[in-house]
Protein backbone atom coordinates (compact mmCIF):
# COMPACT_ATOMS: atom_id res chain seq x y z
CA UNK A 1 0.00 0.00 0.00
CA UNK A 2 1.71 3.43 -1.16
CA UNK A 3 2.04 5.83 1.91
CA UNK A 4 0.65 9.23 0.76
CA UNK A 5 1.69 13.00 2.21
CA UNK A 6 -0.71 15.23 2.75
CA UNK A 7 -0.25 18.99 2.63
CA UNK A 8 -2.38 20.85 5.16
CA UNK A 9 -4.11 23.93 3.97
CA UNK A 10 -1.70 26.71 2.28
CA UNK A 11 -2.25 30.26 1.31
CA UNK A 12 -1.07 31.38 -2.40
CA UNK A 13 -1.83 33.11 -5.41
CA UNK A 14 -3.15 31.72 -8.37
CA UNK A 15 -0.28 31.48 -10.65
CA UNK A 16 2.09 29.69 -8.08
CA UNK A 17 -1.00 27.15 -6.56
CA UNK A 18 -1.54 25.85 -10.07
CA UNK A 19 2.39 25.51 -10.59
CA UNK A 20 2.39 23.69 -7.46
CA UNK A 21 -0.17 21.12 -9.25
CA UNK A 22 2.29 20.60 -11.78
CA UNK A 23 5.04 20.88 -9.94
CA UNK A 24 4.53 18.41 -7.44
CA UNK A 25 3.26 15.98 -10.24
CA UNK A 26 6.72 15.95 -11.77
CA UNK A 27 8.21 15.02 -8.05
CA UNK A 28 5.42 12.08 -8.22
CA UNK A 29 6.43 10.91 -12.08
CA UNK A 30 10.30 10.99 -10.91
CA UNK A 31 9.65 9.28 -7.75
CA UNK A 32 10.63 11.75 -5.87
CA UNK A 33 7.70 12.36 -4.05
CA UNK A 34 5.35 9.73 -2.82
CA UNK A 35 1.68 10.32 -3.48
CA UNK A 36 0.28 13.54 -2.70
CA UNK A 37 -2.93 15.22 -1.29
CA UNK A 38 -2.88 19.28 -1.09
CA UNK A 39 -5.15 21.23 0.14
CA UNK A 40 -5.00 25.54 -0.24
CA UNK A 41 -6.71 28.72 -0.85
CA UNK A 42 -6.30 31.67 -2.83
CA UNK A 43 -5.23 34.78 -2.35
CA UNK A 44 -5.78 37.13 -4.02
CA UNK A 45 -8.91 35.65 -4.74
CA UNK A 46 -9.14 34.44 -8.24
CA UNK A 47 -10.81 32.66 -11.55
CA UNK A 48 -9.21 29.81 -13.09
CA UNK A 49 -10.29 28.55 -16.34
CA UNK A 50 -10.24 25.42 -18.30
CA UNK A 51 -7.68 24.23 -20.33
CA UNK A 52 -10.50 24.37 -23.06
CA UNK A 53 -12.36 27.85 -22.46
CA UNK A 54 -11.60 30.96 -24.41
CA UNK A 55 -10.08 33.61 -21.72
CA UNK A 56 -11.87 36.42 -23.47
CA UNK A 57 -15.27 35.04 -23.69
CA UNK A 58 -15.20 33.86 -20.06
CA UNK A 59 -13.94 36.31 -17.99
CA UNK A 60 -13.81 40.35 -17.45
CA UNK A 61 -10.29 40.45 -17.64
CA UNK A 62 -10.21 44.62 -17.27
CA UNK A 63 -12.64 43.76 -13.68
CA UNK A 64 -10.71 41.67 -12.55
CA UNK A 65 -7.55 44.01 -12.76
CA UNK A 66 -9.52 46.71 -11.69
CA UNK A 67 -10.50 44.33 -8.76
CA UNK A 68 -7.24 42.95 -8.16
CA UNK A 69 -8.42 39.49 -8.78
CA UNK A 70 -5.80 36.91 -10.50
CA UNK A 71 -6.74 34.63 -13.79
CA UNK A 72 -4.96 31.69 -14.04
CA UNK A 73 -5.65 29.46 -17.38
CA UNK A 74 -5.63 25.51 -15.24
CA UNK A 75 -4.00 22.76 -17.46
CA UNK A 76 -7.10 21.00 -17.20
CA UNK A 77 -10.65 20.46 -18.75
CA UNK A 78 -13.67 21.90 -17.20
CA UNK A 79 -15.36 25.52 -16.46
CA UNK A 80 -14.62 28.74 -14.96
CA UNK A 81 -14.48 28.91 -11.21
CA UNK A 82 -14.46 32.11 -9.22
CA UNK A 83 -11.77 31.29 -6.12
CA UNK A 84 -13.18 33.35 -3.31
CA UNK A 85 -10.31 33.96 -0.54
CA UNK A 86 -12.49 33.37 2.05
CA UNK A 87 -15.32 30.86 0.25
CA UNK A 88 -13.81 27.58 -0.54
CA UNK A 89 -11.46 25.00 0.08
CA UNK A 90 -9.45 23.65 -2.75
CA UNK A 91 -7.81 20.84 -2.98
CA UNK A 92 -5.44 18.28 -5.20
CA UNK A 93 -4.73 14.45 -5.42
CA UNK A 94 -1.55 14.04 -7.02
CA UNK A 95 -0.49 10.06 -7.51
CA UNK A 96 0.67 7.40 -10.10
CA UNK A 97 -2.60 6.64 -12.42
CA UNK A 98 -2.13 2.91 -11.78
CA UNK A 99 -3.83 3.73 -8.01
CA UNK A 100 -6.86 4.67 -9.73
CA UNK A 101 -9.48 3.06 -11.69
CA UNK A 102 -8.75 3.31 -15.66
CA UNK A 103 -12.07 4.59 -16.71
CA UNK A 104 -12.34 8.64 -16.43
CA UNK A 105 -15.40 8.80 -14.81
CA UNK A 106 -15.02 5.83 -12.35
CA UNK A 107 -11.62 7.75 -11.00
CA UNK A 108 -14.10 11.02 -10.47
CA UNK A 109 -16.34 8.42 -8.82
CA UNK A 110 -13.57 7.87 -6.23
CA UNK A 111 -12.01 10.84 -5.14
CA UNK A 112 -15.13 12.71 -5.65
CA UNK A 113 -16.61 9.88 -3.01
CA UNK A 114 -14.07 11.32 -1.12
CA UNK A 115 -15.63 14.75 -0.47
CA UNK A 116 -19.07 13.51 -0.41
CA UNK A 117 -17.87 11.49 2.83
CA UNK A 118 -16.26 14.23 3.99
CA UNK A 119 -19.32 16.30 3.58
CA UNK A 120 -20.92 13.83 5.03
CA UNK A 121 -19.15 14.18 8.73
CA UNK A 122 -19.71 17.79 8.77
CA UNK A 123 -23.77 16.60 8.51
CA UNK A 124 -24.06 17.35 4.78
CA UNK A 125 -25.84 14.90 2.84
CA UNK A 126 -24.04 14.58 -0.86
CA UNK A 127 -23.37 12.62 -3.83
CA UNK A 128 -21.06 12.33 -7.09
CA UNK A 129 -22.84 13.37 -10.30
CA UNK A 130 -21.45 12.81 -13.31
CA UNK A 131 -19.24 13.87 -15.03
CA UNK A 132 -17.17 16.16 -12.64
CA UNK A 133 -20.08 17.37 -9.75
CA UNK A 134 -20.97 17.15 -6.02
CA UNK A 135 -24.28 17.60 -5.31
CA UNK A 136 -25.91 18.17 -2.03
CA UNK A 137 -29.81 18.81 -2.03
CA UNK A 138 -29.48 19.01 -5.70
CA UNK A 139 -27.59 21.78 -6.04
CA UNK A 140 -23.98 21.80 -7.08
CA UNK A 141 -21.07 22.02 -4.16
CA UNK A 142 -18.28 21.29 -5.35
CA UNK A 143 -16.55 21.31 -8.92
CA UNK A 144 -14.14 18.97 -9.85
CA UNK A 145 -11.16 18.49 -13.07
CA UNK A 146 -9.05 15.97 -14.02
CA UNK A 147 -6.14 15.71 -16.25
CA UNK A 148 -3.57 12.00 -16.66
CA UNK A 149 -0.15 12.66 -17.87
CA UNK A 150 3.08 10.31 -18.03
CA UNK A 151 0.81 7.64 -15.95
CA UNK A 152 0.15 10.53 -13.21
CA UNK A 153 -3.30 11.34 -12.27
CA UNK A 154 -3.91 15.12 -11.08
CA UNK A 155 -6.86 15.63 -9.99
CA UNK A 156 -8.21 19.22 -8.11
CA UNK A 157 -11.51 20.55 -7.02
CA UNK A 158 -13.17 22.98 -5.37
CA UNK A 159 -15.42 22.51 -2.33
CA UNK A 160 -17.80 25.57 -1.81
CA UNK A 161 -18.23 27.06 1.59
CA UNK A 162 -19.60 30.32 1.50
CA UNK A 163 -21.04 31.98 -1.87
CA UNK A 164 -21.05 35.17 -3.35
CA UNK A 165 -22.89 35.23 -6.37
CA UNK A 166 -23.28 38.41 -7.38
CA UNK A 167 -19.08 38.68 -7.21
CA UNK A 168 -18.98 35.42 -8.94
CA UNK A 169 -21.25 36.76 -12.18
CA UNK A 170 -19.52 40.37 -12.42
CA UNK A 171 -15.78 38.68 -13.01
CA UNK A 172 -17.60 35.76 -15.30
CA UNK A 173 -18.88 36.82 -18.34
CA UNK A 174 -22.67 36.56 -18.43
CA UNK A 175 -24.08 39.11 -20.40
CA UNK A 176 -24.61 42.13 -17.81
CA UNK A 177 -28.28 42.30 -18.46
CA UNK A 178 -28.74 38.58 -16.95
CA UNK A 179 -27.18 39.38 -13.99
CA UNK A 180 -30.68 40.75 -12.29
CA UNK A 181 -32.52 39.61 -9.28
CA UNK A 182 -33.80 36.31 -10.77
CA UNK A 183 -30.70 35.32 -12.13
CA UNK A 184 -29.22 35.39 -8.89
CA UNK A 185 -31.91 33.77 -7.77
CA UNK A 186 -31.81 30.79 -10.65
CA UNK A 187 -28.52 30.43 -9.93
CA UNK A 188 -29.45 30.00 -6.03
CA UNK A 189 -31.41 27.12 -7.42
CA UNK A 190 -28.54 25.34 -8.74
CA UNK A 191 -25.51 26.41 -6.73
CA UNK A 192 -25.22 26.53 -2.88
CA UNK A 193 -22.25 26.02 -0.15
CA UNK A 194 -21.42 25.01 3.30
CA UNK A 195 -23.27 27.58 5.05
CA UNK A 196 -26.14 28.01 2.88
CA UNK A 197 -27.12 23.95 4.37
CA UNK A 198 -25.76 24.29 7.42
CA UNK A 199 -24.55 27.72 9.21
CA UNK A 200 -22.66 26.23 12.22
CA UNK A 201 -20.18 24.41 10.24
CA UNK A 202 -16.53 26.26 10.45
CA UNK A 203 -14.25 26.37 7.87
CA UNK A 204 -12.05 24.34 10.20
CA UNK A 205 -14.54 21.37 10.68
CA UNK A 206 -14.92 21.53 6.85
CA UNK A 207 -10.94 21.47 6.14
CA UNK A 208 -10.48 18.59 9.33
CA UNK A 209 -13.83 16.53 8.02
CA UNK A 210 -11.75 17.11 4.28
CA UNK A 211 -8.23 15.82 5.67
CA UNK A 212 -10.20 12.43 7.75
CA UNK A 213 -12.43 11.76 4.78
CA UNK A 214 -9.44 11.83 2.07
CA UNK A 215 -7.24 10.15 4.57
CA UNK A 216 -9.32 6.96 5.43
CA UNK A 217 -7.59 3.44 5.22
CA UNK A 218 -4.32 5.10 3.72
CA UNK A 219 -1.16 5.31 5.07
CA UNK A 220 -0.10 8.60 4.97
CA UNK A 221 1.84 11.58 6.81
CA UNK A 222 1.75 15.06 6.72
CA UNK A 223 4.76 16.76 4.78
CA UNK A 224 6.09 19.99 3.50
CA UNK A 225 6.86 20.70 -0.14
CA UNK A 226 10.46 19.60 -0.69
CA UNK A 227 13.05 22.38 -1.88
CA UNK A 228 12.83 20.68 -5.64
CA UNK A 229 9.19 21.22 -5.75
CA UNK A 230 9.14 24.84 -4.22
CA UNK A 231 11.65 26.24 -6.95
CA UNK A 232 10.04 24.19 -9.90
CA UNK A 233 7.03 25.69 -9.00
CA UNK A 234 8.42 29.05 -8.57
CA UNK A 235 9.94 28.87 -11.82
CA UNK A 236 6.34 27.09 -13.48
CA UNK A 237 4.63 30.06 -12.29
CA UNK A 238 6.43 32.73 -13.17
CA UNK A 239 7.37 31.38 -16.80
CA UNK A 240 3.54 29.70 -17.49
CA UNK A 241 1.21 30.05 -15.10
CA UNK A 242 1.79 34.14 -14.67
CA UNK A 243 2.01 34.61 -18.92
CA UNK A 244 -0.21 36.43 -20.82
CA UNK A 245 0.78 33.42 -23.33
CA UNK A 246 -0.34 30.72 -21.74
CA UNK A 247 -3.12 32.54 -19.90
CA UNK A 248 -4.58 33.87 -23.54
CA UNK A 249 -3.47 30.21 -25.22
CA UNK A 250 -6.80 30.07 -26.62
CA UNK B 1 -12.78 36.96 -43.37
CA UNK B 2 -15.73 35.76 -41.88
CA UNK B 3 -16.30 34.12 -38.97
CA UNK B 4 -19.27 31.18 -37.98
CA UNK B 5 -19.61 30.37 -34.34
CA UNK B 6 -22.14 27.91 -32.81
CA UNK B 7 -22.48 27.02 -28.79
CA UNK B 8 -24.22 23.56 -28.22
CA UNK B 9 -24.77 22.24 -24.72
CA UNK B 10 -24.16 18.56 -25.35
CA UNK B 11 -27.21 16.64 -24.26
CA UNK B 12 -25.90 15.04 -20.72
CA UNK B 13 -22.49 16.73 -21.43
CA UNK B 14 -20.61 19.80 -21.59
CA UNK B 15 -20.80 22.99 -23.60
CA UNK B 16 -18.76 23.12 -26.81
CA UNK B 17 -18.11 26.26 -28.78
CA UNK B 18 -16.86 26.10 -32.41
CA UNK B 19 -15.58 29.06 -34.35
CA UNK B 20 -14.89 28.82 -38.05
CA UNK B 21 -12.75 31.80 -40.14
CA UNK B 22 -13.75 31.15 -43.48
CA UNK B 23 -12.12 32.94 -46.53
CA UNK B 24 -15.36 33.76 -48.63
CA UNK B 25 -13.17 34.76 -52.08
CA UNK B 26 -11.55 31.62 -52.07
CA UNK B 27 -13.86 29.29 -50.01
CA UNK B 28 -11.39 28.21 -47.55
CA UNK B 29 -11.60 27.27 -44.05
CA UNK B 30 -8.66 29.49 -42.37
CA UNK B 31 -9.08 28.50 -38.82
CA UNK B 32 -10.91 26.63 -36.19
CA UNK B 33 -11.09 26.95 -32.60
CA UNK B 34 -13.03 24.75 -30.08
CA UNK B 35 -14.13 25.82 -26.78
CA UNK B 36 -15.90 25.12 -23.53
CA UNK B 37 -15.85 23.42 -20.49
CA UNK B 38 -15.13 19.84 -21.64
CA UNK B 39 -12.48 17.20 -20.98
CA UNK B 40 -9.73 15.66 -23.83
CA UNK B 41 -6.57 13.70 -22.44
CA UNK B 42 -4.41 14.14 -23.44
CA UNK B 43 -5.00 18.21 -23.87
CA UNK B 44 -2.88 18.70 -26.81
CA UNK B 45 -5.20 16.41 -28.85
CA UNK B 46 -7.50 19.23 -29.24
CA UNK B 47 -4.81 20.68 -32.15
CA UNK B 48 -5.38 17.52 -33.90
CA UNK B 49 -9.30 18.10 -33.74
CA UNK B 50 -8.88 21.42 -34.78
CA UNK B 51 -6.90 21.04 -37.59
CA UNK B 52 -8.54 18.12 -38.78
CA UNK B 53 -11.79 20.08 -39.18
CA UNK B 54 -9.30 23.02 -40.66
CA UNK B 55 -8.22 20.46 -43.83
CA UNK B 56 -11.48 18.93 -44.22
CA UNK B 57 -13.69 18.83 -47.51
CA UNK B 58 -16.27 21.38 -46.58
CA UNK B 59 -18.73 18.91 -48.26
CA UNK B 60 -18.30 15.76 -45.99
CA UNK B 61 -21.45 14.93 -44.12
CA UNK B 62 -21.69 15.46 -40.61
CA UNK B 63 -21.96 11.65 -40.52
CA UNK B 64 -18.64 11.36 -42.38
CA UNK B 65 -16.79 13.84 -40.05
CA UNK B 66 -17.85 12.34 -37.17
CA UNK B 67 -16.15 9.05 -38.43
CA UNK B 68 -13.01 10.67 -39.80
CA UNK B 69 -12.60 12.02 -36.28
CA UNK B 70 -13.67 8.94 -34.18
CA UNK B 71 -10.85 7.51 -36.28
CA UNK B 72 -8.51 10.05 -35.42
CA UNK B 73 -9.20 9.61 -31.51
CA UNK B 74 -8.60 5.75 -31.85
CA UNK B 75 -5.66 5.98 -33.40
CA UNK B 76 -4.13 8.44 -30.85
CA UNK B 77 -5.37 6.46 -27.89
CA UNK B 78 -7.29 10.14 -26.90
CA UNK B 79 -10.24 10.47 -24.76
CA UNK B 80 -13.31 13.01 -24.63
CA UNK B 81 -15.53 13.55 -21.88
CA UNK B 82 -18.91 15.67 -22.36
CA UNK B 83 -18.16 15.85 -25.94
CA UNK B 84 -18.15 13.41 -28.62
CA UNK B 85 -17.53 13.07 -32.27
CA UNK B 86 -21.12 13.66 -33.26
CA UNK B 87 -21.31 16.74 -31.35
CA UNK B 88 -18.32 18.35 -32.77
CA UNK B 89 -19.12 17.53 -36.55
CA UNK B 90 -22.59 18.88 -35.79
CA UNK B 91 -20.87 22.26 -33.94
CA UNK B 92 -19.01 22.46 -36.55
CA UNK B 93 -20.68 22.00 -39.65
CA UNK B 94 -23.18 24.69 -38.19
CA UNK B 95 -20.57 27.30 -37.48
CA UNK B 96 -19.49 27.09 -41.01
CA UNK B 97 -22.98 27.59 -42.50
CA UNK B 98 -23.58 30.52 -40.21
CA UNK B 99 -19.96 31.55 -41.36
CA UNK B 100 -20.91 30.86 -44.92
CA UNK B 101 -24.13 32.36 -44.91
CA UNK B 102 -24.33 34.56 -41.63
CA UNK B 103 -27.80 33.80 -39.49
CA UNK B 104 -30.13 36.84 -39.02
CA UNK B 105 -29.07 39.45 -35.86
CA UNK B 106 -30.84 38.11 -32.94
CA UNK B 107 -32.96 40.77 -31.41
Amino acid sequence: MPKWRIIDLSVSNAAMNMALDEAISEAVRRKESVPTIRFYKWLPSAVSIGYFQSLKDEVDAELCKKTGVDIVRRRTGGGAVYHDSNGEITYSVIAPEVLFPKGITESYRLICGWIANALGKAGIAAEFKPINDIIAGGKKISGNAQTRRNGILLQHGTILYKLDIATMFSLLKVPKEKISDKFIADVKQRVTSIIDINPQVTEQQLKDALIAAFTEGKEFEFGALTENEKAAAEKLAKERYAADEWNYLR
Amino acid sequence: MAQGVHTEKVPGGKLLRIKVDFNPEDGIVEDVQMHGDFFIHPEEFVEDIEQLLVNLDQKDSEESIAAALQRLIEDEGAELVGIAPESIAKAFKTALSNAITPPPLQQ
